[in-house]
Parts: structure tokens; sequence; C-alpha cells
């Protein structure tokens, strides 16, 4: 009668078995160290071989501590162009937009040694208005009264009236804008043409500053601005 | 030369370990060499070689069975030896002309149930298995484990699974062969 046993025991038992039997064949360890000794040819040669492995550890290391250095610059220089190169550029770009940005206005610095600025919008008068303007809005601080006025029909005109204590800088656009000096009544005034028709004018009279704007012609610009009593 | 060796080693435990393999199984690596190659010269190489592949290999190495630690300095040594051997000589060592069953051989050898009259048949048949067959073989059969027996021969787990699946199908498939003629 036989039994039956899977492949893979019968395998493993016949590997063991066929191990066993080789051991088995081997001479006692008395007679085998008697008859195999290590030569002093082994010996040398190990030798070497063990320095060629310390070598090639040695290498190993060097070789480890030179990628460790390379990835370092690798992740450095990836750092730079990926992040420093950009905000670089982007801040270059920043100040070269408000260089830009700068160079498209106009300062105008008014210096004054003081004046009086109307303590409401009830004390400033105004003798000459187009027909069909009305007050729409108006707000004023210690230092100044803002006045605007539309006729309802796309007519606008805003009046700015400061006092500087000290100085105050205006600031007029002059990249879509023509400026020009001009004079009425004995006094320097900037006249600013914008490119969408309206027309700018800025003076000072008597330590105070005015400025109006307008979709009004220049003409009648003028007009409303002589007419200012303040 | 204890010493040289014992230099490239780092635990107390792993020199003790190594000295133990080096002081009971120095003389069977170089018998077990020899019986391989009759060059001695080679036969001291691959004892060498192997030497430094235990050291490579020594926190898997078990030591605690004296039998089973010699076993397996005989299959390190043979395998090392063999290897040489074919390096140098360049004369294919393996008398195994199964081959030809590499491509077909995807079947499992689990399912194979053999009768026990069958296993001086199966005992031919290992004889007959490529060594890089039955050695993974064989160290399994010694208890190792797959990541282990990569480990001691320096390949794969994955590829050991490969050698050990490959190896099976192929005694399966002699044994089939084996049936057939009778």
């Amino acid at each position: 009668m036989s039994t039956k046993v899977g492949l893979d025991e019968a395998l493993d038992m016949c590997l063991r078995e066929k191990q066993r039997v080789l051991m088995k064949g081997i001479p006692p360890k008395r007679e085998l160290d008697d008859l195999y000794k290590a030569s002093p040819e082994l010996q040398t040669k190990l030798l070497k071989a063990v320095n060629k492995e310390d070598r090639r550890a040695g290498w190993r290391g060097a070789r480890s501590i030179a990628a460790k250095v390379a990835v370092a610059v690798m992740l450095l220089a990836t750092l730079t162009t990926v992040v420093f190169v950009p905000v670089k550029a982007v801040r270059e770009a920043v100040v070269t937009a408000v260089i830009e940005w700068n160079e498209s206005f106009m300062g105008v610095l008014f210096h004054t040694d003081g004046g009086a600025v109307p303590r409401s919008i009830a004390d400033v008068g105004f003798e000459y208005l187009p027909e069909g303007y009305k007050v729409v809005a108006d707000y004023s601080t210690s230092t100044s009264i803002n006045i605007d006025f539309e006729d309802g029909a796309g007519g606008t005109i805003s009046i700015s009236i400061d006092l500087a204590d000290s100085q105050i800088k205006y600031s007029i656009d002059n990249e879509h804008s023509s400026t020009y000096p001009i004079e009425f009544s004995g006094k320097s005034m900037i006249w600013t043409l914008h490119g969408d028709g309206c027309s700018s004018l800025l003076w000072e009279k008597d330590g105070i500053l005015y400025f109006l704007h307008t979709t009004e012609p220049l003409n009648q610009a003028i007009l409303i601005a002589e007419g200012i009593k303040v | 030369m204890i010493l040289v060796y014992l230099g490239m080693l780092e635990t107390e435990e792993q020199k003790k370990k190594f000295e133990q393999i080096y002081r009971d199984h120095l003389s069977l690596m170089l018998y077990t060499a020899n019986k391989v190659t009759s060059d001695k010269q080679l036969a001291e190489d691959a004892v060498h070689e192997t030497f430094l592949n235990i050291i490579r290999t020594i926190d898997t190495i078990r030591t605690e069975n004296c039998n089973e630690l010699a076993s397996l300095i005989v299959i390190m040594t043979r395998n090392k030896t063999i290897d040489m051997f074919k390096c140098k000589k360049e004369i294919p060592v393996d008398t195994d002309q199964t081959h030809i069953y590499d491509s077909e051989e995807t079947e499992s050898a689990e399912e194979t149930v053999i009768a026990t009259s069958e296993i001086d048949a199966l005992m031919d048949i290992v004889d007959k298995l490529k060594d890089e067959y039955r050695t993974p073989l064989l160290y399994r059969a010694h208890g190792y484990t797959m990541a282990e027996i990569g480990v001691l021969m320096g390949i794969s787990e994955s590829n050991v699974k490969v050698r050990i699946h490959r190896g099976r199908a192929r005694a399966k498939r002699l044994l089939e062969e084996r049936r057939c003629e009778v």
C-alpha cells in the first residue's frame, strides 16, 4: 500500500534527503582539517581581495557623498530656477510697472504759505455753470471741499478746493492726455486735455488750490473756473 | 587570516557567528570546492568568494543547528565554485536537459500528488534540475524564507519566487514524463 503526498512536500523531502546523503558522504571534520588547509597563497589573495573590497567600500562612500552633493546642487538649482528667478522676474516686472506708471503721470507739486479754505459748501459760489447742471454730490473736510455736478445728459463737472498747509501733490495722467500751461485772468493754470475729450484745470489762488474736471470743452471749463468765488 | 575577515564585520554577534563558521567549516568548504573542480587554485578562490558572500549575508545565516549550517555552507560553496568554474572554463556544468520546457511551465505544481513509490523517481528528477532552480528549492526545504533566499543568492525576492515556481513545475513535468514511460 502506498501513501500519497503533495509534490511540494515530496520535493522538499527529496532535496533534503539528497543533501543528507551528500553530507553523509563527506569525510569526518578531523580528516578534512588534515587534508584541507588554507594555503599561504590563499591568505595573500584574501588580503588583496579584502583590501580591494575596502577600496570598493571607500569608493562607494565617496560616490555616495558625491551623489548627495549632486542632489543638493540640483535642488538648489531647481529652487533658484523655479522659485527665486520667477520671484525676481515678478519683482522686476512690478518695479518696471511702477516706474512706467509713475512715468505715465505728471506730478504737480504745490507749496503754499497757507490760505483760507471755505468752511462749507455754502461758502463757495459759482457765478457760471453751463445750463442744466445741478449738484449731485458734495463732501468736505477741514482742508478740502469737493463738489460734483451733472446735467443729466452725461455732462459732469467735478471741483476740488484744497488748502495746502505745507505742500500737496497732484498727479495728472500723462499717458493718455496732453498737458499745457495756460493763463487766464493773470493766473497760471495747467490744462489737461484727456483722451476721452474731458478737460482738467489746475490752478492756485491765494493759497488755495483748485482742481476742475469736466466733460465740457476748455472754453466752458475756463468760464466755470473764473466763476468760482470763495 | 580570520582577523582580516573579522575586520569586515561590525557587531560582536556577527564576528562570533563568522568565527564559528570559519573554524568549523573552512576545511569542509575547501573539500566541497575541490569536489566540484579539481583545480586547487580555483577552489581556494571559490572558498574566499564564499567567505565574502557569508560576510554579506551573515545576518541571514542561521547557526543554531550545526548540521543545517554545514549543509548551508556546502550549498553556498558548491554554488559559488560552479559559478566561478563556469566563468573560467566557459563550460556549462549543468547536466539538465529539460530547459526546453521553460516557456511552457506556467502551471502550478501544488496540486500534483505523488505516490511514495515514486519518490525514487523524484530523487532522480531532483538531480536533473538546474542549479538555479535546485538551490532556491534546497534553501526553501531548509526553512529559509523567500526574502532570505534572495539575500543568500544575491537576487530579488520575486526572482526567487519565479525560480522556485519554475523548479517545481519542471519537477512535475519530468515526473509526468516518467509516468508515461511506465
